[in-house]
């Protein structure tokens, strides 16, 4: 617990802007009149529909059925009747499906008192099922040991985020327990809890929970250790691929997955959803967010229903003390901006952030002027900016060959960049390229040849 | 308000830093620099300068027509106006400033496509035009008026009166500052009463003895170009720029690192002294040293991109700078050094880039 274990390679020292809303308890917001349910989730399938529209569902019910990759089940996470169903724009940009559904008839769990279930005594196929079904997983997951490595990662280094923080101070036996429930599934040779170096309360909360437990003898039936490491708080040092370089001293590559690896990266909001899909028997229909950014009146910590859309919240947070010139949905680097208000909280949304324009410091783009900024904070050790002039002029060899795919899109080089040229933007389209050109060269002749 | 949000890819913040702030910042932490030369040698500096500067922003902003995009909100144009005004003495017919700028942005500048494209640093292009096309006119310097009390007169810069003392009448066995003295080189008041203070304060209980004339170097009262003699105002504008993180510090320090070890141990040798009696301090207040290793050097289009590339260019352009000043005709040496020095700038840009942490090339 003593060594504070750093990012080998380049990184960025980010204003953390988190003290505004750092200090703020998670509350629970309203029920939104109508909730806007999305039938997809990040990049996954869209899921088999259950529902039509004029039916009833309860809280909590099974509303869409995943299938594959990245496809969850879903559930309703307000109790009322279906209105209609129609494709929105969600955050990443592209257009699917949702279930809009208005408030009514009544509560399930809302004001019940929260029974939590023993699950030391269930099987790992129940357990398994349990976290498909309560739709914190999907159907693809690795959830089957023994691994190597688990990873828990309480690194949360963007800017203005705080939830997993908040999660973190207030519900530390909880997510202890998630860990025990992942413990229990994987079956990893060692567990490792990654807070940040300078979170002393982080530290001292969790440290205390554990230390708790200990005494009481509740750890579980594996008894697997888990140890809680210091990451210095250096961004991107809690992006799994740079996690898996820290602390187990290998290369994520294109060829070469975590999987393959035997490791698993999870992060705290996934950990606690675990423990409220087993413990508690509760559907994915909630998540803490925060809401922040200087055009908001009152930032906070949020559990919030998914599907409500972000005017709810923007009400619910006191309105709008200035127009903002971007809305973010997540972090301020990994995040998508959006464009409708009308936009509802998704399940991998950790924060909506109403940003001004002093907080965001857009400007033109400009020729590149050699500075030489991006090669220093690239944790990648890659060129960005020669990177950027290959996709550029079209040479998406040459970009392959210069490490294009080494790229985690992190956006450390944009940040610095003083010309403000779009290079993460410029990777993504340059990956989808260099794939065409890949895949048009290996069915003639081989790559290298 | 909906239409109001902007949209963009990832990151969605970026950092303060524009190139047209870091561009602008530099030249306001320049111009006092500037203006303390006009106050030196009078208005005929000024003239300079402004014309400089004006026929600068007169092309590029033809170019930004022609092109129909403007460049002249980045302020590069503006920079390299006003360096070209001051690397010239104040005493230039108007037209060399003139021919100097439409050297730098025509030739060397917008010929390779613009800010960031050239592989030489303008200022110091349009310099080194006029500089060898028009020997006569930028070889005359003037004293500042307030050092002899009377009009200012012209004179030899300290480090061509040394050249022609040392290779053409062969005076030997003194230190730079001594044989100035003794060819009449006038000082200001000012520096001896500062260099007693100095002495007797703070310099005689540490053991060190100041010997006059570095005050008048410090502060600028002798002849050289209209910006390149006031190392104090240099000084604190590198050192608000560097603090800024606007300028690197690693190009400066090499450069400083490697000229002052080698001035220090072999600079004697041409004054009949022995091994490590180079006089440092002398040679890196004269012959707009500062102004070349802060403001041109560090140059960010010119300079190598990793911060080992810039500590090797650094180290040449001191050595150049070095051997210029040891052996060469030319008094000042740096501003060739670095001119010398941009020509490898793509090899190490080449050979000092950080290694990909993963290294297979393909899927």
């Amino acid at each position: 617990m003593n060594r504070i274990f750093r990012l080998p390679k380049g990184g960025l020292y980010l204003p953390s802007q988190k003290e505004v809303v750092k200090g703020f308890p998670i509350r629970n917001a309203v029920l939104p009149p109508i909730a806007v349910v999305p039938l997809v989730q990040s990049d996954g399938n869209e899921v088999t529909r259950l529902v039509q529209v004029g039916d009833f569902v309860q809280e909590g019910v099974l509303i869409g059925k995943g299938k594959g990759k990245h496809s969850l089940h879903i559930h309703a996470s307000i109790p009322g009747t279906v209105q209609e169903i129609r494709p929105i724009p969600l955050p990443r940009g592209i257009e699917a499906p949702a279930v809009f559904i208005e408030l009514g008839g009544e509560f399930d769990r809302l004001g019940k008192k929260e029974v939590v279930y023993p699950w030391r005594s269930l099987s790992h196929r129940e357990l398994k099922n349990l976290l498909i079904e309560k739709g914190v997983v999907d159907g693809n997951f690795p959830l089957d040991g023994p691994i190597e490595l688990l990873i828990i990662n309480g690194m949360e280094l963007e800017p203005y985020l705080c939830s997993e923080y908040r999660l973190l101070m207030e519900r530390s036996d909880a997510i202890l327990e998630g860990i025990r429930i992942l413990q229990k599934l994987l079956d990893p040779a060692r567990t490792l809890v990654v807070l940040e170096d300078k979170a002393l309360d982080v530290q001292v909360s969790l440290g205390a929970s554990l230390r708790n437990q200990q005494i009481q003898g509740t750890e579980g039936a594996s008894g697997k250790e888990i140890e809680l490491v210091l990451l210095e708080g250096k961004y991107p040092a809690g992006d799994p691929e740079q996690l898996v370089n820290i602390f187990f001293h290998q290369k994520v590559t294109p060829k070469r997955t975590l999987g393959e690896m035997g490791v698993t990266v999870i992060d705290i909001a996934t950990t606690f959803a675990v423990y409220e899909g087993v413990a508690l028997r509760k559907p994915l229909m909630e998540r803490v967010i925060t809401v922040s950014g200087k055009a908001i009146r009152r930032p906070a910590n949020l559990k919030v229903r998914i599907g409500t859309p972000i005017l709810d919240i923007i009400e619910e947070c006191g309105g709008l003390t200035q127009t903002p010139v971007k809305v973010v949905c997540g972090g301020p680097f990994r995040g998508y901006g959006i464009f409708d208000l009308r936009t509802p909280v998704t399940r991998e949304m950790s924060g909506i952030l109403f940003l001004t324009k002093d907080e965001i410091h857009p400007g033109v783009r400009t020729s590149c002027i050699n500075c030489g900024n991006c090669l220093e904070v690239c944790p990648e050790g890659l060129h960005p900016s020669r990177l950027f002039k290959w996709i550029d002029h079209g040479y998406f060899n040459e970009a392959l060959e210069d490490s294009l795919l080494g790229c985690t899109e992190c956006g450390c080089c944009a940040f610095v960049c003083p010309s403000r040229i779009p290079l993460v933007q410029g990777f993504q389209v340059g990956k989808v390229h260099a794939a065409r050109v890949l895949n048009g060269r290996s069915s003639k002749d081989q790559p290298n040849g | 308000m909906d239409e109001t949000l902007i949209i963009t890819g990832t990151p969605q913040i970026f950092n303060r830093t524009t190139t047209a702030r870091m561009i602008w910042t530099v030249c306001v932490w320049l111009a006092p620099a500037a203006l303390w030369g006009v106050y030196l040698y009078g208005m005929g500096a000024l003239k300079i300068l402004l014309v400089s500067i004006l026929t600068s922003i007169g092309i590029e902003g033809g170019i930004g027509l022609l092109r129909k995009e403007s460049t002249l909100q980045d302020g590069s144009a503006c920079l390299t106006g006003l360096l070209i005004g001051m690397l010239l003495p104040p005493t230039v017919p108007l037209f060399i400033p003139i021919l100097a700028v439409v050297f730098a942005l025509l030739v060397v500048k917008w010929s390779f496509g613009g800010l960031g494209k050239n592989w030489m640093n303008p200022a110091l292009g349009g310099w080194a035009f006029v500089w060898l096309s028009f020997p006569d006119q930028v070889h005359t310097w003037l004293f500042p008026a307030m050092v002899r009390g009377v009009d200012a007169i012209t004179s030899s810069t300290p480090l061509i009166l040394l050249k022609n003392k040392l290779f053409l009448e062969g005076v030997k066995g003194s230190s730079p500052m001594e044989i100035l003295a003794s060819a009449g080189f006038p000082r200001s008041l000012m520096d001896g009463s500062w260099t007693d203070w100095l002495n007797g304060k703070i310099l005689e209980p540490l053991g060190i003895l100041l010997p006059p004339g570095y005050i008048d170097l410090f502060f600028g009262f002798t002849p050289g170009a209209i910006g390149e003699t006031s190392a104090f105002l240099l000084l604190i504008g590198t050192i608000a720029l560097i603090g800024k993180g606007i300028l690197p510090w690693e190009v400066p320090l090499s450069v400083f690192t490697v000229f002052g070890t080698l001035v220090f141990l072999f600079g004697g040798f041409p004054y009949g002294l022995g091994w490590g009696t180079g006089d440092v301090l002398f040679q890196f207040f004269t012959g707009g040293f500062l102004l070349g290793a802060f403001y041109m050097a560090t140059d960010l289009v010119t300079s190598p991109l990793t911060r080992w590339g810039g500590i090797v260019y650094g180290a040449g352009i001191g050595g150049i700078t070095f051997l210029i000043r040891m052996f060469g005709g030319a008094g000042e040496g740096i501003g060739f050094a670095i001119l010398f020095m941009n020509i490898f700038v793509p090899i190490l840009n080449r050979f000092l880039t950080p290694k990909p942490r993963v290294k297979d090339k393909r899927v």
